[in-house]
């Protein structure tokens, strides 16, 4: 088991009449009874910054929630004035200024995924579509709605995964739980199209409303000119 | 003004590519080189009970827009899994500080730093670098 070592030194002569010397180092371990050893890390990596708009580092999607990751950053800026406030999704943490690093903690508290199905019902022509997400399922000739649903769990979603729940039913998440839109729900979503030449029908039902991650962890640069961040993440599954 | 500094090792050697970083910072004031030059100490505090959002960093104590930073540590000892939960605002979660555990965070004197305790019995430290109301 790999074994990573974090540590931090505080010292001064001159804050305090006694001056600081303050200094702490320890393996970091995972969450739990057993305290084994991080295994993961996202691996050092930089972000340049050309504007002033936010920045989205770390989605709290891509980790497990609850658990004892821990999150570096460091702005690279050697100019006093250059920051990056750093926000956990809009809530302000502080304000990180040319040199200045960070490293704490990190629940990673998901948000909720929307999803909803789609129920396929009578028979399907040739030429038949099915447009979602960009993609358009074209029946090359006809189809019970078993091979519909076949069809479409095996098709490539760009924002969804999808999986067979039923051989009529499909159910669709997103990938993303900032994703907000609501997919219209009916036989006639202008969301999830169906054009249909038979008699087939896509009914679409939402089963899990989105709620957006008040986790992810942010940046907004003091400046447009080039920034660039220093950032990592130790994690585990 | 006094020089205050502070330095971050992580040693990942054992992950292919991995290595030793030492970075190395001056605290400073917001936008400045004038260094930081108020600190309220480091407090030790231990906890017998249980105890949810104990205050940290009141903002309301600090000017907006600074450069502070907060250090937080969980010191207790005799468990593995009692860890602090640091939250901030109106119960925003960061993280959870296992035994051992310790973030260095900055802070611009806007939003409340607080802690919560999953256990009795347990130990915990922090200190707050600041410019001051």
């Amino acid at each position: 088991m790999a074994t990573i070592t974090a540590g931090l030194t505080l010292s001064s002569e001159d804050l305090t009449s006694n001056g600081l010397v303050l200094s702490t180092s320890g393996n970091l371990k995972k969450a739990g009874y057993k305290r084994t050893n991080l295994d993961n890390t996202t691996g050092i990596a930089r972000k340049s910054t050309t504007s002033t708009d936010q920045y989205t580092i770390f989605y709290a999607d891509e980790f497990t929630a609850d658990k004892a990751h821990k999150v570096y950053l460091k702005n690279t800026s050697v100019v006093a004035s250059e920051y990056f406030l750093v926000t956990l999704d809009d809530e302000p943490m502080g304000r990180l200024y040319a040199g200045d690093f960070a490293f704490f903690p990190w629940s990673a508290t998901d948000g909720v995924k929307a999803a909803f199905t789609v129920t396929f019902a009578n028979d399907w022509a040739e030429n038949d579509t099915a447009v979602f997400d960009g993609v358009t399922i074209t029946l090359g000739g006809t189809e019970t709605t078993a091979a519909m649903v076949d069809l479409v769990v095996a098709a490539k979603y760009p924002n969804f995964t999808v999986v067979e729940t039923s051989s009529t039913v499909a159910t669709f998440t997103a990938k993303d739980s900032n994703d907000l839109s609501l997919i219209e729900e009916g036989a006639a979503s202008d969301d999830y199209v169906v054009t249909t030449a038979g008699s087939g029908t896509g009914t679409v039902a939402r089963t899990v409303a989105p709620v957006a991650s008040a986790n992810d962890i942010k940046i907004t640069p003091s400046v447009a000119t080039t920034m660039t961040l220093e950032h990592a993440v130790l994690y585990e599954l | 003004m006094p020089t205050t500094t502070a330095t971050f090792t992580l040693n990942t050697s054992e992950f292919s590519g991995g290595g030793t970083i030492s970075k190395t910072t001056t605290l400073r004031k917001a936008g400045s080189e004038t260094g930081i030059d108020q600190f309220t100490g480091v407090s030790r505090v231990y906890q017998a009970t249980i105890a949810a959002d104990i205050s940290v960093v009141a903002a309301s104590a600090y000017a907006d827009a600074q450069a502070g930073k907060v250090y937080i540590k969980n010191t207790t000892k005799d468990s593995t899994t009692a860890y602090l939960l640091v939250e901030m605002a109106s119960d925003v979660i960061l993280g959870r500080l296992y035994p051992g555990d310790w973030l260095f965070i900055p802070t611009d004197g806007t939003t409340d730093i607080k802690v919560s305790t999953s256990a009795a019995n347990m130990y915990y430290e922090f200190g707050v670098f600041h410019e001051g109301a």
